[in-house]
């Protein structure tokens, strides 16, 4: 019970932040009520709740199993762990909405990039999102699949904070990718290690693409108009996000070279060079599909189409950005394979413990 | 060092200046008149950060009406204006509504008040200058909650870091806790570094002058110059006229607010403003000047000079530049010198009283406006007559400098930027056009006098003055009550203690009323 309500809260929470995003590039209007602030903040703080409930099961289990139970000392330990760390982020997630609400007051209400209330959102959500996949991987029975879709919303909500270096115009420039692989390697190879069963990281992978695709699919659905001006950009429905990075082929490749590498370096160099080779190939050749009328539909909602009512945006809608100073170079791609190796490793090494193959 | 020394000079130049928009310390604008048919009172009291939410609400009289809100920044292209959208009626309060503004770029909007009801549909322009103001200081309570959630974060990291690391948990408690603590004072300082930025480069400012005495021909005069810009520039922004001036004056003697000067400077050819002194008596004054640029952003230039004495003995050269004829001035009794309580009454002069008809506004929050009224010897009211377009001009002044604002019967707005604003609805929108066109029009028609546009309406007590002003008949009968009162919507912004200056035409005479109050509550 415990789990499930934990995971469903977290999902809320990172589909309210997604959805805010949209709510306020399409309505502008918004209040402590709105129904996407409700979802994040009601979420996080759900996800405490549960996690101070996961934490007390993890404790009952813990007693159980000195009586000589099916669980181990280690397990419950990391259940704790997990279920601390969420209730942890909840706390920090109050502190957020306390600073945000004042900061809001005295400086203006669109907080700039990594603002004190921005750090202390980011704080908060990528504990409850790392605490929550503890919780999930140390807990008995099937967790896997939960594990793996918690895992795809921590790559979401880090598309999310990654913006706007994972918006398509800016696919083809080294910061793009050198961002993408300081932290997606990472999380790919943590699910593969940390989730039971032989494709965690594709399906971490494909839960991060069936989460975003399905709001993608649905927030269009909405009618929405701009509720204050200067409106630049004709909005009439809630705009969807970007569509979602090709990560599920280099997690395949992830999962693979996880099985059936036997040793822990060549692991990580076959993971880091996959990563490299397969997704800066995928998403250099996708992101000009994006910026196409082709992708121009409801699935893939792409083309140029979709902005923020504010920007007053011309042709560069449909144009790569920063192609002079900061392209794709050799050079970059060698970093990008380097912080792949660094983040795989870290990933490898932190699902090996999330799993209690070490304490 | 030479740098340093400048920005030295720079830093303790710009410090003169008071850094805020339309008004000191009064952000909330106010404003009465017509909307077509109706008569609106509508109060704005703006965020006091960009982007941020401006909190409107309208009362306008009858049944079945409905009030939508628009706010358009006037940098914007017309086209880009967001929907109108309703304002709601305040449950428990007849007759008025309110709605909340987004206001997302700093500069000059319009918000647009529109009325639509039995009588026909109507609307008017309030202008609002959306501005950085410095932020207040964090309430004790707010303050309280974030050290106990910080508290919590760093008390709660040290027994997560003993979970995981059962073999050195008093290590691994202390560090996390350390690490934690050590986050959150680097996050304060990223706080507080933001905050001096914010107040050092993010607030409104508004253009620092400086004043001097002039004296020339056996003549006194002030001359108002701008301090130069960051690239030297003593170049004056184009400004519109404000009930036919380009600039209005308020000269008052620091410290005692006993000397008070309502005077019109000119520009000079060198592009500076001066103006003739009137005769008062030498000493420190404060200088408070109402200007409006052509984009439509109104603001109140502050700044203080020594005015000297008047020459003794005055040559036959002629004038710099003559007195306008509706400068004026007064001079009366040091603030302090009489007890607060006799303050409702002034003695105007040749046997008029001014009465302040609700001195009781100073504890009344909810009242919105200051009444004022002439009676003669014999206590019969006395009929005002318009000047500059207007049934009555007050000044308003915390003691200590942190309020000053300049009202008039339409309230605290610049009705150049009114005007401005309106002229560049028209230009755009055709259905704000047409409202927009109206109301400058009749503005245009009546000299720029908003009373006597209200008074078409026959809705507003100072129109009846005004239009009897120009009633030949008028002079012979007796002034009705109505006819001898000026209104001015306003709420004080703070609690202490306050001087009114109230500035009203007997006959031919400008005549200052003058008030010490203390008020004790606000809004």
């Amino acid at each position: 019970m415990g789990l499930v309500g934990l995971t469903a809260a977290v999902t809320a929470m990172v589909g309210g932040l997604l959805w805010d995003i949209s709510w306020d590039a399409s309505i502008g209007v918004d209040s402590f009520w709105s129904p996407p602030h409700m979802a994040t903040n009601f979420g996080a703080l759900a996800a405490g709740v549960f996690g101070l409930v996961l934490a007390s099961q993890a404790r009952r289990q813990a007693s159980n199993s000195r009586e000589g139970g099916g669980v181990s000392s280690g397990q419950a330990r990391r259940q704790t762990f997990g279920a601390g760390l969420v209730v942890w982020g909840a706390v920090c997630m109050v502190g957020f909405l306390i600073v945000d609400d004042w900061w809001g007051r005295s400086y203006g209400l669109h907080a700039e990039r990594w603002s004190p209330p921005e750090i202390l959102f980011t704080t908060a959500a990528a504990a409850i999102l790392a605490g929550a996949v503890i919780a999930a991987a140390a807990s008995s029975g099937r967790a896997g699949l939960a594990t793996a879709w918690l895992v795809g919303l921590a790559i979401a909500f880090t598309v999310a904070a990654m913006t706007p270096y994972s918006m398509p115009n800016l696919h083809r420039t080294a910061t793009f990718y050198l961002v993408s692989a300081l932290m997606f390697p990472f999380l790919l190879a943590w699910a593969a290690r940390c989730a039971a069963g032989q494709w965690s990281a594709t399906s971490a992978a494909a839960s991060y693409t069936l989460f975003v695709c399905a709001l993608i699919w649905i927030l269009p659905r909405f009618a929405a108009r701009p509720e204050i001006g200067p409106i630049y950009e004709p909005v009439e429905a809630l705009i969807p996000p970007r569509f979602p990075l090709l990560l599920l082929f280099p997690a395949v490749a992830i999962d693979v070279s996880a099985r059936r590498l036997g040793s822990e370096v060549a692991r990580v160099v076959a993971c880091a060079a996959s990563f490299a080779i397969i997704f800066i190939a995928a998403q250099w050749t996708f992101a000009s599909f994006l910026l196409s009328p082709a992708s121009d539909n409801w699935f893939f909602a792409g083309g140029g189409r979709h902005w923020p009512f504010y920007l007053q945006i011309g042709t560069e809608r449909t144009a790569f950005w920063g192609l002079d100073a900061d392209a794709l170079s050799l050079f970059a791609v060698l970093g990008v394979t380097m912080l792949a190796a660094l983040g795989t490793a870290a990933g490898l090494s932190l699902g090996r413990w999330t799993r209690g193959e070490v304490s | 060092m030479i740098r340093s020394a400048v920005i030295l000079a720079c830093t303790a130049v710009l410090a003169l200046a008071n850094p805020t928009a339309a008004h000191v310390g009064s952000p909330n604008v106010y404003y009465e008149g017509p909307a077509g048919p109706y008569t609106v009172r509508v109060v704005l009291r703006p965020p006091s950060a960009i982007p941020g939410i401006a909190e409107a609400t309208v009362r306008v009289a009858g049944e079945n009406l409905e009030v939508s809100i628009a706010a358009t920044a006037a940098s914007a292209p017309a086209a880009s204006a967001a929907p109108p959208q309703p304002a709601l009626p305040v449950p428990g309060a007849a007759e008025m509504y309110s709605a909340e503004l987004w206001l997302l770029e700093a500069g000059a909007y319009a918000v647009r008040v529109r009325v639509a009801g039995p009588a026909g549909e109507g609307e008017a322009v309030v202008p609002v200058n959306a501005v950085n103001r410095a932020p207040s200081r964090m309430p004790w309570s707010t303050a309280a909650l974030l050290i106990a959630v910080a508290l919590s974060l760093i008390a709660g990291a040290a027994p997560l870091a003993a979970v995981v690391a059962p073999g050195s948990a008093r290590l691994a408690a202390v560090g996390s806790a350390a690490i934690v603590a050590v986050g959150i004072l680097l996050l304060l300082r990223q706080s507080l570094a933001y905050d001096r930025a914010f107040r050092s480069e993010g607030l409104f400012e508004s253009m620092p002058v400086q004043a001097e005495t002039l004296l020339s021909g056996g003549r006194r005069y002030v001359l108002l110059s701008r301090q130069p810009d960051e690239r030297g520039s003593r170049v004056w922004p184009r400004l519109v006229t404000d009930h036919g001036k380009l600039m209005h004056t308020f000269l008052i003697r620091d410290g005692s607010l006993d000397a008070f000067a309502h005077v019109h400077p000119q520009p000079t050819e060198q592009g500076d403003f001066i103006v003739a002194t009137p005769d008062l008596p030498a000493g420190d004054y404060l200088l408070y000047a109402d200007i409006t640029r052509e984009d439509g952003l109104s603001e109140t230039l502050s700044t203080t000079f020594e005015l000297l004495a008047a020459p003794t003995d005055p040559a036959g050269d002629p004038p710099l530049v003559s007195p306008d004829p509706d400068d004026s001035h007064s001079v009366v009794s040091a603030v302090g010198t009489e007890p607060l309580a006799t303050a409702a009454r002034a003695a105007i002069g040749d046997g008029y009283e001014m009465i302040w008809e609700n001195p009781e506004l100073s504890s009344d929050p909810a009242q919105e406006e200051l009444r004022f009224a002439v009676v003669d010897g014999a206590g019969r009211p006395v009929r005002l007559t318009a000047y500059m377009g207007m049934m009555g001009h007050a000044a308003v002044r915390r003691l200590d400098g942190r309020v000053f604002a300049h009202l008039h019967p339409v309230g605290s707005i610049s009705m150049a930027s009114q005007e401005v604003l309106a002229r560049a609805d028209a230009g755009a929108d055709p259905h704000a056009g047409h409202a927009g066109m109206d109301h400058s029009k009749h503005a245009g028609h009546a000299g720029m006098d908003h009373s006597m546009h209200a008074g078409h309406a026959g809705m507003d007590h100072s129109m009846h003055a005004g239009h009897a002003g120009h009633d030949p008949h008028a002079a012979h009968r007796a002034a009705t009550v109505e006819e001898s009162s000026v209104r001015f919507p306003y709420e004080f912004p703070l609690t202490g203690p306050f001087r009114i200056w109230v500035q009203v035409k007997v006959g031919d005479t400008v005549r200052t009323g003058v008030f010490d109050t203390q008020v004790t509550e606000v809004r």
